[in-house]
């Protein structure tokens, strides 16, 4: 019969997710990783977890390096509990042991120090230290096979640091039951960290390279998007439409765009794609409410791009029916970014969100091979939270070039439109092509729009409207189909 | 000049401080733990402790209580980062002064010469 191994939560934001619910309880870990790389913070903000758990733990130092010190630092960290040190968490140095003792020395001090302070976790920070010491690559497998019987027979959980690169075939590695990596990235001039689990004895975790950052509250692990997936089940079964804010857009997507579904507005700049973004936004309500991220315009800016055409964001956020997000377009960890959007959809209940650059996405990528499954992994997450979603993303091309060639974006789409220029008699016009809509019809023309103080208008700003000012857009609400629609009304299918 | 037992588990602390003290006429004996602290203390009493608390074996505070216990009047300081709020309640107390690790060399000294002077 199939029995689980209880785990103990490290309470590091997305580690548990990655270990798949914690440490292994009562099994030796270790946790590798060049100086800087985040090992001692990792290890502590465990320990603080565990006796907030009501467990006890032990934090034992081969180090020279005095704890005194780290102590120090560690108190400027969110995770850090005055009330905990030393009645819950103790810190040793073994050096002088390990210096008169020996190895078993150290095992012995373990062992005793252990069961005098009731631990159920133990750090051993230095392994590195005993390699050296140890005379034989037998004696320290020795080492390593001894700490782990004592931390079995004890049922603690032993999480041992180090800071030697070394083979994986090496003994420690193949002996303990878990091997985290922590690692220092560099893409140029730009750094980020990097967390793998790779081994974990008896349990599942999620496998591969994950993002991570050093806050003032500890370590926040980003497990990537697309390696945790979604179930058919997560599906959102969502029909219908959602209408996109401008009448004729509706028009021309007979209805609206398809309910719970990706859409990417590709166009050069200036050419409406975050107008179209805002007024996707305008038909958001506190009951049905949306989230805007964007990068390139502040808040401030967009209540006044709104403004100008004709949209009361203040109100709309005010209301709670909009969330405006900003984040500065330059550094971001593109796992970070899908997380705090999907929290900020699931804290809101929001059913719209546009992100206002695509491209911040894709230049953030340290592995520009993960785009399309990144953006598909958070396109399915949204929708299985019945979330349409607006993605705008520059493209260099101002005019519509006569051939199209698909965006390898465009495949991670449900709809794309595309916005462009087109040259009459010497004046710059904006076009709007429907390029794909999911399942569905739509006018395939490229129509020419403008902007005015009331939003995108189709037709030519010179000659009128196509569409009649204030007609329905939709039929179904008891509208008729537009002037536009009239003429182009052919299906596709 | 003072003898001094400095009671002390990470090596780099004791040798700076060990260091530190001899350069200022003081005689030092240097413990690695409470269990030989107490015994160095218990067999040839010094003028003055300076303990680390968390320590192997036996912990500062345990080994201030045992020479308390045994009637051992030695002026003691308590070095240590656990802050004097957070000494557990079950402590009887015992040391005369506290010092906030990581500390430097004038409050030592200073310590020191409040006690011993």
């Amino acid at each position: 019969m199939k029995s689980d191994i209880e785990r103990m939560p490290t309470g590091i934001p997305g580690l548990d997710v990655v270990l798949n619910g914690g440490l292994l309880r009562g099994a030796a870990y270790i946790v590798q990783g060049p100086p800087g790389a985040g090992k001692t913070i990792l290890s502590n903000q465990i320990c603080f977890k565990h006796t907030r758990n009501g467990g006890t733990a032990l934090y034992v130092s081969l180090l020279a390096e005095s704890h005194d010190h780290m102590i120090h630092y560690m108190k400027q960290m969110g995770f850090y509990a005055d009330d905990s040190v030393p009645r819950l968490l103790t810190y040793l140095s073994a050096y002088v042991t390990l210096e008169k003792e020996g190895l078993r020395g150290v095992i012995r001090l373990l062992g005793q120090e252990a069961r005098r302070n009731g631990a159920s976790l133990v750090i051993l920070d230095g392994l590195f230290v005993i390699h050296d010491v140890a005379g034989s690559e037998h004696e320290f497998r020795t080492f390593v096979h001894e700490l782990q019987g004592q931390a079995a027979l004890l049922g603690m959980t032993l999480v041992i640091l180090t800071n030697q690169q070394r083979e994986p075939s090496s003994p420690e590695f193949t002996m303990v039951d878990g091997w985290i990596e922590l690692r220092d990235v560099s893409q140029g001039l730009r750094s980020v960290r990097s967390l793998s689990v790779h081994k974990q004895r008896g349990g599942n975790f999620v496998r591969g390279e994950h993002l991570f950052r050093i806050t003032d509250d500890g370590i926040k692990v980003f497990p990537r998007l697309e390696a945790r997936g979604t179930s058919v089940e997560d599906e959102d079964e969502q029909t219908g439409r959602v209408a996109s804010g401008i009448a004729g857009l509706d028009t021309m997507l007979h209805g609206g765009y398809p309910a719970a579904s990706a859409t990417l507005v590709l166009g050069p700049t200036g050419s409406g794609k975050t107008t179209l973004g805002l007024q996707f936004l305008s038909k958001c309500t506190s009951q049905e409410p949306g989230v805007l991220l964007g990068f390139y315009e502040r808040p401030k800016r967009l209540q006044i791009k709104g403004k100008s055409i004709g949209l009361d964001m203040p109100g709309l956020v005010a209301s709670g029916a909009v969330t405006l997000m900003w984040h500065s377009p330059a550094e971001n960890l593109v796992d970070e970014l899908a997380y705090e959007l999907i929290e900020c959809v699931e804290r809101t209940g929001a059913r719209r969100v546009v992100v206002d650059g695509l491209a911040i996405f894709r230049d953030s990528l340290l592995h520009p091979q993960r785009l399309q499954s990144f953006v598909n992994a958070l396109n399915q997450r949204l929708r299985a939270r019945g979330v349409a979603v607006l993605w705008t993303l520059e493209s260099k091309e101002l005019f519509l070039p006569e051939e199209l060639q698909s965006d390898e974006l465009s495949a991670v789409a449900d709809n794309v439109i595309l916005l462009h220029y087109a040259l009459r008699k010497g004046v710059l016009r904006r076009n709007l092509s429907i390029l794909k809509i999911r399942d569905s019809d739509f006018d395939p023309i490229s129509e020419e729009f403008f902007i005015d103080g009331t939003g995108v208008q189709f037709g030519d700003k010179d000659l009128g409207l196509l569409r009649p000012e204030g007609a329905p857009a939709d039929p179904a609400e008891g509208g008729t189909h537009t002037a536009l629609a009239r003429r182009t009304g052919k299906k596709r299918h | 000049m003072a003898r001094i037992l400095l009671v002390e588990d990470e090596v780099l602390i004791s040798m700076s401080t060990s260091m530190l003290l001899e350069d200022e006429g003081h005689m030092v004996d240097i413990a690695y733990d409470g269990a030989r602290g107490l015994e160095i203390a218990l067999s040839s009493p010094p003028d003055l402790i300076i303990t680390d608390y968390m320590m192997p074996r036996m912990n500062g505070l345990a080994m201030i209580a045992e020479l308390r216990a045994r009637g051992q009047g030695v002026p003691i300081i308590l070095a240590t980062s656990v802050p004097e709020s957070q000494l557990p309640e079950t402590y009887p107390g015992g040391h005369d002064l506290h010092l906030d690790k990581p500390y430097r060399v004038t409050q030592i000294l200073d310590m020191i010469s409040r006690l011993i002077d």
